[in-house]
């Protein structure tokens, strides 16, 4: 009987590869050379069709293969056409290494989105806290209607003193009498809103933080918490990272595009999203305002692009935009 | 100023590589324009083969296009300088198994683009096995084990003839014996491996209690 040839096959960062035992190529199935594409088929298993290209084989996959295949790696990149140039070759293994880096240790490519969930959390937080803020107000003015304090210090107030005697400067009010359980429940609720005060806080500067570590371009430009709803709105810094200008200048008024896009003759297209509650926006006289928005978005686009791609800090961004805003100013 | 080694800038006390990726730093080191290149300033507090270099290294082996297997490749600083002189050409496969390190090493690989991070154990070469065959290995593990860390990696990846460059910290092998000592049982240990050994070079007084050795295979 005849024996079955051995096939000893590998896996590499190029393709998928089979030697005889002298180490001659039998069968190769390259990737398409994209770091993407690669990585899902390095990842996984062997494909069927190589597999059952070497159905007349007895298959090994073992150190054998792997020694052949380093040996001539570079010679069957450019060789089989995975390749042009060994720079090209470098440039597809440099971002291969990153995409298995970030799959393996969760970095990076995830802080985004950790950060999108906390802006979103942040957002509909503070909306129940003004919520919050509002039910206390009306419910501690029946006992004491005369105080009057915007909504954290009028929550501290009520959590530290209760019933409106303990209060410093209380003389009279027309307010109705509460007695101890009125009291105690509601100073319990004005707590429970400092405390809601107190964890927004808490994720404000955590936003800010991760904001500046993952995104530093956009955080030297605007506020880190707006810079995270712009992320929110994107869906992922890479989603930001691929927006025109145009895009980003009115990211958050897809509303107002919609309305005009659908009456174009009497509703006039927004000119600008969440990035109107820039600074350089809102210091800026109103007829300029246009303009400084256009420069606004142009700059956030770059900044979104090399934070992306490098991550790199580039003060240059902040220098150019103000020298710019000065120009226009004048 | 001279060129050394075809590719590193010497003045006086300093040696500068030409900037792979002009006006970007990478650890704050000192820019310069040298006939219409720039330069990067290397920094041989920050980077052992900067001190090996300015300590009297005479053979270089890293040239443009090498392909390099880098255990222990950290943030990148050292790797920066050797991504310099190897070019788009050459490539180096870094190794490093702490998350953190590994972050700031992927701001630097996105880049230069010659760089393949690897986040792995380099005492389990089978965990980075589609690593092709280098012509140099570099070791900076710090490790009590490294020597054979490096013997095992050089083993299964460095081509015949190719060569090996170990950073030896005497602190972290033996904090007792002498660091001549030390340096002479790890020598050994790569001499019974095989390796001829070309340099040793002590690296005070950028680098305490550390040896530089270079060894062929
Ligand atoms: C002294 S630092 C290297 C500095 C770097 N060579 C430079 O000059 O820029 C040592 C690095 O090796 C890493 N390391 C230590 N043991 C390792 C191992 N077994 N596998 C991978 N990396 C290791 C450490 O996390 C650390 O970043």
């Amino acid at each position: 009987m005849s024996k079955k040839q051995v096939a000893h096959i590998c896996k590499s960062t190029i393709g998928f590869f089979a030697f005889d035992s002298k180490g001659r190529l039998i069968y190769y199935e390259l990737f398409s050379p994209n770091a993407e594409n690669a990585f899902k088929k390095l990842t996984g298993n062997f494909s069927q069709s190589f597999l059952k290209s070497l159905s007349g084989y007895e298959i090994k996959q073992d150190k054998i293969a792997l020694k052949f295949m380093r040996e001539n790696f570079r010679d069957y990149a450019i060789s089989l056409g995975f390749a042009k140039t060994n720079s090209d070759l470098n440039r597809f293994l440099s971002e291969l290494g990153i995409l298995l880096t970030n799959a393996n240790a969760s970095i990076s490519i995830t802080k985004d989105k950790l950060i999108i969930q906390a802006s979103n959390t942040l957002d509909e937080l503070t909306k129940q806290i003004n919520v919050f803020s509002e039910h206390l107000t009306e419910w501690f003015g029946l006992h004491y209607p005369e105080l009057k304090a915007d909504n954290e210090k009028y929550a501290k107030i009520v959590s530290e003193y209760g019933a409106r005697e303990n209060i410093p400067k209380f003389r009279k009010s027309t307010g109705i009498k509460f007695d101890k359980c009125d009291e105690e429940i509601v100073k319990k609720y004005a707590y429970f809103i400092c405390q809601a005060i107190a964890m927004r806080k808490q994720i404000e500067d955590y936003i800010k933080n991760s904001m500046k570590e993952i995104c530093p371009n956009i955080s030297s430009l605007v506020d880190p918490l707006l810079g995270a709803r712009l992320l929110s709105k994107a869906g992922s810094l890479q989603n930001l990272a691929k927006l025109s200008s145009s895009t980003i200048q009115i990211l958050g008024a897809e509303k107002a595009l919609f309305r005009h896009l659908r009456n174009k003759k009497h509703i006039k297209s927004p000119k600008y999203g969440l990035i109107f509650m820039s600074k350089y926006i809102q210091n800026s006289p109103k007829h300029i305002r246009g303009k400084i928005a256009r420069l606004v978005s142009s700059k956030l686009m770059m900044a979104a692009r090399i934070d992306f791609y490098s991550n790199r800090f580039e003060p240059k961004l902040k220098e150019e935009l103000e020298r710019a805003m000065r120009k226009m100013r004048k | 100023m001279k060129k050394i080694f075809d590719t590193i800038l010497r003045k006086g006390n300093n040696i500068y590589t030409q900037n792979l990726t002009p006006h970007i730093r990478v650890y704050g080191e000192k820019l310069i324009d040298v006939h219409g290149f720039q330069y990067r300033k290397w920094d041989p507090t920050r980077s052992k083969l900067a001190a090996a270099i300015l300590n009297g290294l005479k053979i270089f082996p890293i040239k443009s296009g090498s392909v390099i297997l880098y255990l222990g490749i950290s943030a990148g600083t050292t790797a920066s300088h050797v991504s310099d002189i190897i070019g788009k050409s050459g490539l180096i496969y870094g190794i490093e198994f702490a998350e953190r390190m590994m972050r700031e090493l992927i701001k630097v690989v996105k880049e230069r683009k010659n760089i393949m991070p690897i986040m792995a154990d380099a005492r389990k070469p089978e965990e980075y096995p589609y690593v092709e065959q280098v012509d140099l290995v570099y070791v900076d593990v710090s490790q009590p084990d490294e020597t054979e860390i490096a013997i095992r990696n050089c083993k299964e990846f460095l081509k015949p003839g190719g060569y090996l460059m170990l950073a030896i910290k005497s602190q972290s092998i033996d904090v007792v014996k002498s660091p001549k000592d030390v340096y002479k049982q790890e020598i050994k240990k790569l001499k019974k491996a095989g390796f001829k050994i070309e340099s040793e070079i002590e690296l005070s007084p950028y680098q305490k209690d550390h040896c530089f050795v270079l060894a062929k295979m």
